[in-house]
Order: structure tokens, then C-alpha cells, then sequence
């Protein structure tokens, strides 16, 4: 075979392979930083407006989509262990993107009001900066967290590394909020935090 | 005449070039998947005794395509607790037929108690959509805006691969697994009416469920689309406007 042949087989496998990936499958790829293990049920979420396709990482921590195309598709990911992020279409490198994704925490405790009585019925939200890059955003608009009888609460997969806000509110006690400072590198490693906060009287 | 041919070839210009779909202008897209009709006929055993936890009845938390777990009425069960709605989570000590104590619907149609079930729609989790569009733009100079912005969402917006998986939680550790339900291939799309600056509220038929992983329980699950609206966040299309009369349609 001449090294013109070879060129020429070579330009043809390159045009194939990239007619391949306008076929539209995209590899995502999921790994925890630092111990770079894969991140098993991942929903990966992709918008290829007007539609929103989704899976589930697997076991080895990657899941492969069937797109329309990979041009202008928005891609979010998000687990109930590592929190959420975003990730700009700029970062598919032929038809597979990386990402890492850090532990959240578990942030639980009891509502009390001025009096040290607990407060049921307390709602617990969280919110986050916002990412530029988010294109698809998830948790819009879903129902806060309550506290119960005892006024236990529970936030799940709270993100350090987003700057979460965690708002408590009742209706007739004074509003809460707890920024990041409330967070130490400790909480981060256990990836849990009891937090107990008084609302007190308006 | 001249003037129109004018902004015909700037419009070509412009299309060739495809600027107007890369300055940040989009169409922001909000909605709600809503369940309903659920329905617990299978064995549930995630809160049986001994354990320190509250025994038999649990709220359960629904981890989805959209959001996560959240101590709110995501399945809302039918046994009112707190302020939720709570499910019998260890069917395994408590004999179905026997009272309506612990299951409050007679599937077997013998008078009895045999299963759980309670049809109230909630909200389980939602999502926004930021929808790259062009700018709005009247192809037919009739002075009204007929392609771009949000009236792209006019032919439909979908999302597939719909699953639910059920938590019962617990407080302050970690929850129950219970099931995973699957939704029907068919979930969810809406054909909202649009216009290049807004999509109005819009809901997909309901799809039911169809694969349940662990234990035989079944729901009916429906998309909210709340709204559309156009964002020109650069303000890139308002520019166009002054420049080709085929922009300035609004």
C-alpha cells in the first residue's frame, strides 16, 4: 500500500469517525475527585432541545446517550451523592465529555423556637449560585423540605463546593440563614453535619 | 424596493453566518412532573421492628431524572401523619384482609383492606430549560414576528426516560431504598401555543408507569409545562432590530 493509499484510507476513517460522532452519541464519563472512582447513578441529563433526553451512569461510572446531534445540547448531570453541575457543550471532546464530581453532605438537626420548643412544619431550603453554564437546572420549583413533630429536618445532598445557602422559614417565627461558613472541612469529610437552629420570635 | 433586497441579503448574511443564534438569546422553559394515582400492592419492608426508627409508617421521597429526596409530599401516601401523607413501609407485619387500619383500599373487591392506594396529584420535582433559539424574526414582512424566539417550542418539547426510585426517610440517616418505577416510553411532550416572546401553560397526557424494580407498586405520572419565556441576555436581538427589518417585528 502506498503513503498516498494510507492518507487517503486515513482522511476517510477521520471523515467516517466524524460522521460518526454527528451520528450523535455521546459517552459521559463520571469520576469522584480525588479518588477518581467512577460515580455510579448519575443522571445525566442532556438537553437536545426541544427535547431532554436522560440516563444512568452504570457501574464503571459512564452512560452513553443517543442524540439528534451533539451541536447545541445543554448537559447537566446530577446524583443523590455528589450534588449537581453543569458542563458547556465546549467541553465534548469528540464524542465524550469527563466529569468529576465532589461528595455532597447530609445536614440534619432540630428547628427549635425561642423557647427551645420544637418547630414542626418548618420549611428548609436550599439554594445555590448560580452556574452560567447551567442550561438544564434541576430541583426547580420542587417542594421544600419540612420539619416534622419533633422539628427534625433532613437536607440531602447539599453541596459544598456550589456555596449553598440553607434558608429555614415559618410563618410566624423570624427567618433563618446559613451560608457556607457554617460548613468545616470536618463536615465535608464525614459528608454529614448536624445542624440545630433556633427560629426566634418575629 | 432596493431597501428591501437590502435587508434580505443582510438576513442571508447574517443566516450564512449563523450569528444570531450565538449571542445568548434562548428561551427559558420551566415544568413540573406531578404523580398521582399511587398505588402500593406489593411487600414493602423498609421500616419493620426491632429498629430505633418509627415503626410501620414512613414518608416516602422520590429520586428522580430532575431533583433529588426531599422530606416533602413527593409520594405522598395516604395515611395523614405530621402534616404528610404517610405509607404503611412494613406490610410485612400487618395482614392484608384483616381491617382497613393498615391498608386502605380492597383490591381483591372482598370488603377487606388488601393494598395501599391514594389518587391526590403532588408535585415531585421540576426542572428549567434554558432553549438556544434564534432571534425572533418575520420571514414574510407582515410586520409580525413568525420564526426564532419561543416559537420554536410551537412544533413541541419532550422529555424521555422518565424513573422515579422511592425512599422511605429516615432522620438523620441514611433512607430506604423501596423501588424504582420506570415511566411509559411515551412520557412526556406538550405542544404549547407560543409566540416569540412566551409559551403558555401546557400539560402532556398521563403516562403510567410500567416497570417496578423491587416490589409491585404503580403510579401515574404527568408534565406540567408552566411557561416560556424569551431572554435576550446580550441583547444582541434588540441591536438586529435597528439593523434588518426582517428583527424588528416586535
Amino acid at each position: 500500500m502506498s503513503v498516498r493509499s494510507v492518507m487517503v484510507t486515513a482522511t476517510m476513517a477521520a471523515t467516517i469517525g466524524v460522521m460518526f460522532v454527528s451520528a450523535a452519541e455521546l459517552r459521559v464519563q463520571v469520576t469522584e475527585s480525588g479518588t477518581s472512582a467512577p460515580v455510579n447513578a448519575v443522571v445525566v441529563a442532556v438537553g437536545a432541545f426541544p427535547r431532554v433526553i436522560s440516563g444512568l451512569t452504570d457501574a464503571t461510572g459512564s452512560v452513553v446517550l443517543q442524540l439528534p446531534s451533539l451541536e447545541r445540547v445543554a448537559i447537566a448531570v446530577r446524583t443523590d451523592t455528589h450534588g449537581t453541575t453543569c458542563i458547556a457543550s465546549e467541553r465534548i471532546q469528540g464524542n465524550s465529555v469527563s466529569v468529576t464530581m465532589t461528595p455532597s453532605i447530609r445536614v440534619y438537626g432540630v428547628v427549635t423556637d425561642a423557647s427551645g420548643a420544637p418547630v414542626a412544619d418548618a420549611t428548609v431550603s436550599t439554594t445555590y449560585e448560580v452556574q452560567p453554564e447551567c442550561r438544564v437546572r434541576f430541583d426547580v420549583g420542587a417542594p421544600a423540605a419540612r420539619t416534622n413533630q419533633r422539628g427534625e429536618y433532613v437536607v440531602r445532598n447539599v453541596d459544598l463546593n456550589r456555596n449553598p445557602l440553607l434558608t429555614f422559614q415559618h410563618p410566624s417565627l423570624k427567618r433563618v440563614t446559613i451560608d457556607k461558613l457554617a460548613f468545616s472541612e470536618s463536615d465535608r469529610m464525614q459528608r454529614r453535619k448536624e445542624l440545630n437552629v433556633r427560629l426566634d420570635n418575629r | 424596493m432596493r431597501r428591501w433586497q437590502g435587508a434580505k441579503s443582510l438576513s442571508l448574511l447574517i443566516f450564512l453566518i449563523g450569528v444570531p443564534s450565538a449571542h445568548g438569546q434562548y428561551c427559558r422553559a420551566t415544568i413540573s412532573m406531578i404523580n398521582a394515582a399511587r398505588h402500593v400492592i406489593g411487600e414493602v419492608n423498609a421500616e419493620c421492628p426491632p429498629s430505633w426508627h418509627t415503626a410501620t409508617w414512613g414518608n416516602w421521597g422520590v429520586s428522580s431524572n430532575f431533583g433529588g429526596v426531599s422530606d416533602a409530599d413527593q409520594f405522598r401516601g395516604w395515611k395523614r401523619s405530621d402534616s404528610q401523607g404517610h405509607w404503611n413501609s412494613c406490610t410485612r407485619d400487618h395482614i392484608r384482609d384483616t381491617d382497613l387500619d393498615y391498608y386502605n383500599h380492597d383490591h381483591n373487591g372482598n370488603g377487606w383492606g388488601d393494598d395501599q392506594w391514594i389518587d391526590t396529584a403532588h408535585i415531585y420535582t421540576g426542572a428549567q430549560f434554558d432553549i438556544w433559539t434564534d432571534c425572533p424574526r418575520d420571514t414574510n414582512y407582515d410586520g409580525r414576528c413568525d420564526t426564532g424566539g419561543c416559537l420554536a417550542l410551537s412544533s413541541g418539547f419532550g422529555v424521555g426516560g422518565q424513573f422515579l426510585s422511592l425512599y422511605e426517610l429516615d432522620w438523620p440517616d441514611g433512607d430506604d431504598f423501596i423501588t424504582t418505577l420506570y415511566v411509559d416510553s411515551g412520557c412526556c411532550s406538550v405542544m404549547p401555543t407560543c409566540t416569540w416572546d412566551w409559551c403558555d401553560e401546557a400539560y402532556s397526557p398521563w403516562y403510567p408507569t410500567v416497570y417496578s424494580t423491587n416490589t409491585n407498586i404503580t403510579a401515574n405520572v404527568i408534565m406540567k409545562f408552566w411557561y416560556a419565556a424569551f431572554v435576550d441576555s446580550n441583547g444582541y436581538c434588540e441591536q438586529l432590530r435597528y439593523q434588518d427589518p426582517q428583527y424588528n417585528c416586535y
